[in-house]
C-alpha cells in the first residue's frame, strides 16, 4: 500500500491575485470590437461628433468591463478539494471549497477540470464537464463540485481546476487556474465471473444485523459503535430512549474470507482486484463478516462501512505505482 | 469552453424592448408600413414565445421559407420606396427590417449578443439626423438599457434582479464616461470624409437664399432657428453696427432680385479705421457657400475668400457646423467700382415701375449730388405715411410701384428693393445687400446669437469720392428695428403672454433660455464643433508643441491608463464589511471608551471589557453595563430587539471624567 495519501495532505490556500487572473475578449467581445471599429470609421467619415462619443463610451465600457470581470475572480481564495471514493469507470465528484470572506460578491463562475497535459490533445475541451456557481455572496464560504472521470483504480489527482467568468458583460472572459494535488480514491471496478467463495466457520454466531431469510431473531442488545445502522431497532427507540440493535442467529455461516489465492485462475492483477472488489461489495451487501487477504496484507474479519472502505482502499492501492 | 447560456423569456423581452427603444426616434421618419411590419414581427416573436404561434425555425419549414421570402421582400420594398438611393434613410430602414427578422430567430447565445450589439448600433443611425444634447442623453439611456440586458444575460439563475442589473449598468456607464471624455478630446482626429457623405445630408434647412423675391424674408422673420453664433474677443460692437453681410443682389426682373456672377471677383482692399473687432463665428449648416461677417471684414482666415462685393465665400457648401475667425472694422469705405459693376448697378428692367421712374426723374432734376438724392429718398420714406410691418398686404401687378404709392407698408426687403430701384432710376449705382442685422447677447457664456429672424436687407449706393455707402431705408421708417433689433418690432412671443407681465417670471424665463442656449452653444463648440482643426488648436493652446499623431496616441493612452487605474483603485479596493446598526453603535461606544483610555483588546469579549472598565471607573458602571447588556442581547440572544434604544444610549454615553 502506498504510504502517502495525498487526499489527506493539507493543500495550500490559493488566493487569486493579479498574476493569476488572465483576461481576454470572448468571441462576442471581438464582435463588439469590430462593430466599434466600423462605428469609428463612420464617425470619421461623416465627422459625426456623437458617433465618436458613442464609440468612446463603448470603448470605455470595454475597459471598465475588464476591471469588473477581473474583480469577479480576483481575491477569491481556494481552500482545497475533497472527493469521495468512486469505482473505476465512474465520475469522481471533487468538492471544492472557496473562501470569499471579506470580499465582494461574485456571480456566474464556471469551474472545469483542466488537466495540465491533456489540453494539448483536445483543443477546446468542449466535452469537459462544467460546473456553474451562480453566485458567491461576500462573507461566504462556498462549496462547488466538479466531476472528473475516474478510469483507473488508485489515486485520482485533481491537478488543476480552471475557474472562468464572463460576468458582467459577456464580452470578456477572465480565468484562473488552481493547482491542487488533492486526490480522490478510485476503487477497482467491481467485476468478475466468480461467485462468492465458500463461507468459513463463524466466530460468533449471534450478530447484529437484519433478517437474512432463515435467520432467527435472538433479541436486542445495547447499540455499540460500529453496528450497522440497518440493525437499529427504530421502533423500540420510539418507545424508550436507548438505542437497541436487533440480533439474529443463523445456522448458516456468516463470514467469508476473500483471498487473492481464490481468484488465482483469473488473468492479470487488475482482473483479480476487480473480482475481489466485487466480492467485497457483495459480502457487504449480504451483511457478511469478511476478511481480505492480499499478498503482503491481511485484513481481519469485520463488517460495516468503514471496513468496506478499508478493504476497497487496500484493493485500490494494491501495488500502486 | 463555457456551456451556452440558455436564452429565457426575460432575455427576449429585454432585447425586444431595447430595440424598440433604440428605434423610437426613427419612428416618425419611417413610412407607416415599416412600423407595421416591425411591430408584426415583434408581435410574432412574443406570441411565439408563449407558444400561441409557431416560430419559423427548422421544425416549421413552411414558416422558415416564409421568413426568407420576407427578408427578400423587405429588401425589394425598401429599394423601391427609397428609389434605389442608398442614403441614410434607406440604410436605417434596411437595418430595421433585418433586425425585425433577426428577432424571429433569437435562439442561441450568439443571436442575443448580435441583437444587443445592434441595439448599440441603432443609436448611431440616429446621429445622422440629430446631434443635440437630448440625443446624447437618449444615447446614454439606450446604452444603459442594453448594458443592463448584457449583465442580466451573464447572471445565471437570475441571482441579480433586473433593477439590480440596471443599477450595475448605470455604474459601468458612469465609470466609462471619463474614459469617453478623454478619448473624445485626445483621439487623433483625421479630417474626413473617408468615402463621401450620404446624398441626403441636411435636406431641408432654412436660411437666406441668393434670390430675393419680395415676401420671402417673412418666412425667416418668424423663425427662431439659429443662423450663427459669434464669440467676440474683447469689445462687442454696438447694436447699430451689427450688419452681418451676406449675399449681394445685383440683378432684378422687377419682382425678384438675384446675386449673379458680377460680384464674384477678387476683393480689393478695404479702407478702414476705428476699433478692430476680432471674433469667431460658428455657423449652422445652410447648404450654401456664403459665410457671414461683420461689415466690413478686414481680415479673413484661410477658411473664407472675400469677393469683390465683399461677401465671404467658403470653399464648399456648408453642410456641417463650421467655425471661422474674422477681423472687422465698422468704419470703412469700399472705394472701387469697375465699369461693368457700374452698369450692373444701374440696370433696371425696361418698361417696369413707371411711377417710380417718374418720381426718380423728378428728384434727379432737383438734386444734383448723390447724397442729396439719398436724403430725398429717405425723407420720402420718413415723411410719407410708410409703415413697418412683417405682415404687409400682398402686392399685385408692379410690386415696387404698388408698394411706393399704394400699400406703403412692408419690411426691410420692400424698403431696400424700392430704394435701390429709385436710386438706379435716378442714375445712382445701387445694390441690395442681404444678411442679418443685430444679434442677441447671451450673458451666461458671453457670445452673441444671430437667429434667422434677424435676417435683414439693406442698400448700398455708390457715391463719387465716398465709394459704396450703406443706406438702410428701413431705419428711416422704423429706426428701432436697427438700433434695438428685430424683437422690438416682432409680435409678442408666444410664451411670454403666459406670464402676463409678471416681471420675475419673465426674467427667470429669460435666464432659463439663456442657460439653455449657453448649453447648446458649448455643446456645439466642444462636442459638435470639435473638428481636427479645433483639436490642433486646442493642443497648441495646451502647450503641446510639435505634436504629431504618434505623440497624441501616447498622450491618449497614458490618459486612458491613468483614468482606468484610478477607477480600478476605486473598484478593487477592499471594503470593510458593512456593520449592522448595533455593531456600529457598539463601535462608537468602544471609540468613546478608547478616548477615555480603555482600549478593547482583541481577545476581550464585551462583558470582559465592561468588567475591566467598571473596575477602574465605578462612575461609569451603570451606563457601561446597560450598553453592554443591550448590545449582547441584540447580538447573541437572537432576539428581535430594535437597536434604536442602544443607539440612543450610546449617543448619550459620556466617558469623560467628572
Amino acid at each position: 500500500m502506498s504510504a502517502t495519501a495525498p487526499g489527506l495532505s493539507v493543500s495550500p490556500r490559493h488566493t487569486l491575485d493579479r498574476r493569476r487572473v488572465y483576461i481576454f475578449p470572448t468571441r462576442h467581445g471581438l464582435m463588439l470590437g469590430t462593430m466599434l471599429f466600423v462605428i469609428l470609421l463612420g464617425s470619421i467619415n461623416y465627422d459625426n461628433a456623437l458617433g465618436y462619443l458613442l464609440t468612446f463610451l463603448l470603448f470605455g465600457l470595454f475597459l471598465i468591463g475588464m476591471l469588473h470581470t477581473y474583480r469577479n475572480l480576483a481575491g477569491l481564495s481556494y481552500i482545497g478539494a475533497e472527493a469521495k471514493p468512486v469505482f473505476a469507470g465512474g465520475q469522481a465528484q471533487f468538492v471544492l471549497t472557496f473562501d470569499n470572506r471579506g470580499q465582494c460578491s461574485r456571480y456566474s463562475l464556471a469551474l472545469a477540470h483542466w488537466p495540465r497535459f491533456r489540453r494539448r490533445w483536445r483543443r477546446g475541451r468542449r466535452d469537459s464537464v462544467i460546473s456553474r456557481v451562480p453566485s458567491i455572496a461576500a462573507t461566504d464560504v462556498v462549496q462547488a463540485s466538479i466531476s472528473v472521470s475516474a478510469p483507473h483504480r488508485g489515486w485520482l489527482r485533481l491537478q488543476r481546476v480552471r475557474i472562468t467568468s464572463t460576468f458582467p458583460l459577456g464580452i470578456l472572459r477572465a480565468w484562473a487556474y488552481f493547482d491542487d494535488d488533492a486526490a480522490g480514491l478510485v476503487y477497482p471496478a467491481p467485476d468478475g465471473p466468480l461467485p462468492l467463495p465458500a463461507r468459513g466457520p463463524s466466530a460468533d454466531a449471534v450478530r447484529a444485523g437484519t433478517n437474512q431469510g432463515n435467520d432467527d431473531f435472538a433479541g436486542f442488545r445495547q447499540y455499540r459503535p460500529g453496528d450497522p445502522i440497518r440493525a437499529i431497532a427504530w421502533k423500540s427507540l420510539a418507545r424508550q430512549e436507548t438505542l437497541l440493535v436487533k440480533r439474529f442467529t443463523s445456522g448458516a455461516s456468516r463470514s467469508v474470507r476473500l483471498a487473492w489465492a481464490d481468484c488465482a485462475n483469473l488473468a492479470g492483477t487488475e482482473a483479480r482486484l476487480s473480482q475481489l472488489a466485487k466480492w467485497v461489495v457483495e459480502a457487504d451487501r449480504l451483511d457478511l463478516r469478511y476478511g481480505l487477504e492480499l499478498p503482503g496484507l491481511s485484513l481481519e474479519l469485520a463488517a460495516g462501512t468503514s471496513h468496506r472502505h478499508q478493504c476497497l482502499r487496500a484493493l485500490a492501492l494494491y501495488d500502486a505505482p | 469552453m463555457t456551456a451556452t447560456t440558455v436564452i429565457t423569456r426575460t432575455h427576449i423581452f429585454w432585447a425586444l424592448s431595447c430595440l424598440t427603444l433604440a428605434l423610437m426616434p426613427h419612428a416618425s421618419r419611417f413610412s407607416p408600413w415599416m412600423l407595421i411590419c416591425f411591430g408584426a414581427l415583434a408581435g410574432w416573436r412574443v406570441l411565439g414565445e408563449f407558444r400561441w404561434l409557431p416560430l419559423p425555425d427548422r421544425q416549421h419549414i413552411a414558416l422558415w421559407i416564409l421568413k426568407q421570402v420576407l427578408a427578400v421582400a423587405a429588401f425589394i420594398a425598401i429599394y423601391i420606396s427609397y428609389q434605389g438611393q442608398l442614403g441614410r434613410d434607406a440604410g436605417v430602414a434596411l437595418l430595421t427590417a433585418l433586425l425585425g427578422l433577426k428577432m424571429l430567430e433569437l435562439q442561441y447565445e450568439r443571436d442575443f449578443y448580435v441583437v444587443m450589439f445592434l441595439g448599440y448600433f441603432l443609436v448611431v443611425t440616429n446621429f445622422f439626423y440629430s446631434q443635440t444634447p437630448a440625443t446624447a442623453v437618449f444615447m446614454l439611456f439606450v446604452v444603459v438599457m442594453v448594458t443592463g440586458g448584457l449583465v442580466r444575460f451573464n447572471t445565471s439563475n437570475e441571482t441579480i434582479s433586473m433593477q439590480g442589473c440596471i443599477r450595475l449598468a448605470c455604474g459601468y456607464v458612469a465609470q466609462a464616461i471619463p474614459l469617453m471624455v478623454v478619448a473624445f478630446f485626445l483621439f487623433p482626429r483625421i479630417p474626413g470624409p473617408l468615402w463621401g457623405l450620404p446624398q441626403d445630408t441636411n435636406a431641408a434647412v432654412t436660411g437666406l437664399s441668393d434670390e430675393l423675391t419680395i415676401g420671402h424674408i417673412t418666412e425667416l422673420g418668424v423663425s427662431d432657428e439659429i443662423a450663427f453664433r459669434v464669440a467676440f474677443e474683447g469689445i462687442v460692437p454696438p447694436a447699430r453696427d451689427l450688419y452681418w453681410r451676406g449675399p449681394v443682389m445685383w440683378h432684378t426682373n422687377g419682382r425678384s432680385w438675384r446675386a449673379g456672377r458680377i460680384g464674384d471677383g477678387q476683393a480689393r482692399a478695404v479702407v478702414s479705421g476705428g476699433t478692430t473687432y476680432r471674433y469667431k463665428v460658428t455657423i449652422e449648416p445652410h447648404n450654401e457657400r456664403w459665410l457671414f461677417g461683420l461689415e466690413a471684414v478686414t481680415h479673413t482666415g484661410d477658411s473664407a475668400r472675400q469677393t469683390s462685393d465683399y461677401r465671404l465665400l467658403a470653399r464648399h457648401p456648408i453642410k456641417r457646423r463650421l467655425r471661422y475667425s474674422l477681423e472687422s472694422r465698422t468704419q470703412f469705405a469700399l472705394m472701387e467700382i469697375s465699369e461693368t459693376e457700374r452698369q450692373a448697378a444701374l440696370e433696371l428692367p425696361p418698361a417696369r415701375h413707371p411711377r417710380a421712374r417718374l418720381l426718380a426723374a423728378d428728384w434727379r432734376q432737383r438734386f444734383r449730388t448723390g447724397e442729396a438724392l439719398v436724403d430725398a429718398a429717405l425723407r420720402h420714406f420718413n415723411r410719407e405715411p410708410f409703415s413697418y410691418t412683417l405682415t404687409p398686404r400682398r402686392l399685385r401687378g408692379d410690386p415696387i410701384d404698388q408698394f411706393l404709392f399704394d400699400t406703403r407698408e412692408g419690411f426691410c426687403e420692400h424698403y431696400a428693393a424700392a430704394f435701390v430701384t429709385l436710386m438706379r432710376a435716378a442714375g445712382l449705382p445701387a445694390r441690395i445687400v442681404t444678411g442679418y442685422q443685430g444679434g442677441e447677447f447671451n450673458t451666461v457664456s458671453d457670445y452673441m446669437i444671430v437667429r434667422q429672424r434677424d435676417a435683414h436687407a439693406w442698400a448700398e449706393v455708390y457715391l463719387d469720392g465716398r465709394g459704396w455707402v450703406r443706406v438702410d431705408p428701413t431705419a428711416a421708417v422704423a429706426p428701432e428695428r436697427v438700433s434695438q433689433g428685430i424683437n422690438t418690432v416682432l409680435p409678442q412671443r408666444s410664451l411670454l403672454p403666459l406670464f402676463s407681465g409678471n416681471a420675475t417670471a419673465i426674467s427667470v424665463w429669460r435666464q432659463f433660455t439663456n442657460v439653455w442656449d449657453a448649453l447648446n452653444y458649448n455643446w456645439s463648440q466642444w462636442v459638435l464643433g470639435y473638428t481636427p482643426k479645433r483639436q490642433r488648436q486646442m493642443l497648441d493652446e495646451a502647450g503641446l508643441e510639435d505634436w504629431d499623431y504618434g505623440n497624441l496616441i501616447i498622450v491618449l493612452t497614458s490618459g486612458l491608463a491613468a483614468i482606468t487605474l484610478a477607477i480600478a483603485l476605486l473598484v478593487l479596493r477592499k471594503r470593510p464589511p458593512a456593520l449592522d446598526p448595533a455593531a456600529k453603535a457598539y463601535a462608537v461606544f468602544c471609540r468613546k471608551l478608547a478616548r477615555a483610555g480603555f482600549n478593547r483588546q482583541p481577545h476581550e469579549g464585551p462583558f470582559d471589557f465592561a468588567r475591566r472598565v467598571t473596575g477602574a471607573r465605578t462612575d461609569l458602571a451603570h451606563d457601561v453595563m446597560a450598553i453592554t447588556q443591550a448590545y449582547t442581547v441584540i447580538r447573541y440572544a437572537g432576539s428581535r430587539v430594535p437597536s434604536s434604544q442602544l443607539v440612543k444610549q450610546v449617543q448619550s454615553f459620556d466617558a469623560r471624567e467628572g
